[in-house]
């Protein structure tokens, strides 16, 4: 099928699950976008729509799939809704994160050089999934690049900030994790109570900007 | 009304209705009942609708003293029901009066037991539904498990009427479960068909991992994608695992099948060392 330029095949995942599986080499951006033309289009007919790195998948209702009839045949998708990229800043606070020094450490570099690399970057909110509001990011300069801890942690608190191997995000609940936290943001990046509940959405560029633990406290309370 | 007080829960005694549906765009699981139709018929012996909570129980019981006239109602994995020391029926609708004690025991034969509550259990509502997501503090009361001093209370109960449904028994044979393809399906070397697998002691409702005579695959890990309830997901070690309620939203193993949602209720309750054998059935996408 033809969508939005681009050549996709149609699987199922499930009874009512359809994966649309792009090309292995699509990129990102244009996952992101053909989810949000998608869900312009169709929000109010399919249940959910789960994009991932090469492929997103339709939840829809029990046996309809009258929607890939109407996604194939959609021509000449409007420029006029160019859709504007989401820029975030969040507050950081590295005197809180466990795996600093190791981190630092593993890179031969001082804290402070660490924290500078750190906070010169800007990310992208690449995939949101594993646990509730677990955001993956790219943009991680490789200077701080570092292997997953072997013993993965039983409990992180909600707004880590994490590196594992070359990737990084943030753990927005509290769970499980094996990545090394070097921060914490007081930011609710996920909050059950919001509609959406999450504040971040996947495509969007993030950057950092330090504070300190009286701050974290201050704006926790 | 109804109101039931814990004085006994086991580990795994949560609130559970059928999920929440539309949230796994943010990671959110499904949740929910592992057995959905033994979940319906717990509803229908208290004169429920057939999608209202029930306490879905695993691994150990639940002991409960009633407050208020209370209806109740067993279904799913076998157990010793008691009331007062004195025998009960599963499947059958009960009407507790207050200071009578329910006692269900740990399964003899299968895996989940639910107790339906005559009226609507209350509890929190997370994102459309009260299941209870243990990991994510969602649902159920204060998003976990039943503990002592509990207390499920329910409104708009419907007068008690002796009901009682037939549920088919557990057999001891080999469990067909039906499959469909996933989209890897061409990642595997071996037809999964021609194999008998056990069930794996660390199964849960995250997951349902099996036991035997490896399947060969091709192909190690796929770049994160979605999966779901019932997802077949296939390590490089060869052996399925099958996704279930509680499952993140994307995976990397192969997907090489889905088992179809009818039969997931099936396979919830095959109790660890059961054997299991997989039949592929056709799935396509109805055309307009």
């Amino acid at each position: 099928m033809q969508f939005n330029k681009i050549s996709w095949d149609i699987i199922p995942l499930g009874e009512n699950t359809t994966l649309l599986q792009g090309p292995a080499d699509i990129q990102i951006e244009k996952i992101h976008e053909s989810t949000r033309l998608i869900k312009d289009m169709l929000g109010k007919v399919l249940l959910d729509v789960v994009p991932s790195y090469n492929s997103i998948a339709l939840f829809h209702s029990h046996e309809d799939s009258t929607f890939i009839e109407k996604l194939a045949t959609t021509q000449n998708l409007s420029k006029k809704k160019s859709i504007s990229t989401p820029k975030i800043q969040i507050p950081i606070c590295y005197e809180m994160g466990q795996d600093l020094d190791e981190v630092a450490e593993y890179a031969g570099l001082s804290q402070e050089e660490m924290i500078r690399i750190h906070l010169d970057s800007i990310y992208r909110a690449i995939l949101i999934g594993f646990t509730p509001g677990f955001i993956y990011m790219d943009g991680l300069d490789e200077r701080l690049a570092c292997p997953r801890k072997s013993n993965p942690r039983k409990f992180l608190e909600g707004g880590s900030v994490g590196i594992g191997g070359e990737q990084t995000g943030i753990y927005s609940l509290a769970s499980p994790g094996g990545w090394n936290v070097i921060g914490r943001t007081p930011l609710q990046i996920f909050d059950s109570k919001r509609e959406p509940p999450m504040s971040v959405e996947v495509g969007a560029k993030i950057s950092y900007y330090r504070i300190t633990k009286e701050e974290f406290e201050l704006w926790e309370n | 009304m109804g109101k039931l007080k814990v004085i006994k829960a086991g580990a795994l005694s949560t609130i559970q209705d059928k999920g929440r549906f539309g949230h796994r765009q943010y990671g959110i699981p499904q949740s929910g009942v592992m057995d959905v139709e033994a979940m319906m018929s717990a509803n229908y012996l208290v004169s429920n609708n057939s999608d209202c909570p029930v306490v879905e129980t695993a691994i150990q019981g639940l002991e409960l003293e009633a407050q208020e006239e209370t209806i109740v109602g067993i279904t799913g994995a076998t157990v010793d029901v008691k009331i007062n020391d004195v025998t009960a029926a599963m499947n059958n609708s009960h009407l507790l009066k207050p200071s009578d004690i329910l006692t269900i025991s740990k399964p003899l034969k299968g895996v989940y037991s639910y107790l339906g509550i005559g009226g609507k259990l209350t509890g929190n509502v997370d994102f459309g539904s009260i299941s209870t997501y243990v990991m994510a503090g969602f649902g159920g009361i204060d998003g976990r498990a039943l503990k002592k001093g509990d207390v499920l209370e329910t409104r708009d109960a419907s007068p008690h009427q002796n009901r009682s449904v037939d549920r088919p028994v557990q057999s001891e044979e080999v469990q067909t479960i039906r499959m469909m393809k996933g989209p890897e399906w061409r990642f595997l070397k071996d037809l999964p068909e021609r194999k008998t697998f056990r069930i794996d002691p660390s199964s849960n409702r995250m997951g349902i991992r099996l036991q035997g005579d490896p399947l060969g695959v091709d192909g190690k890990e796929i770049i994160s994608s979605a999966v779901i309830p019932g997802t077949i997901q296939l390590p490089s070690n060869g052996l399925p695992i099958i996704l279930m309620n509680d499952c993140q939203t994307t995976g990397g193993y192969p997907r090489i099948g889905k088992v179809i949602d009818k039969d997931l209720g099936l396979l919830a309750q095959l109790s660890a060392g059961s054997k299991v054998h997989f039949t592929l059935i056709d799935y396509a996408l109805p055309t307009p």
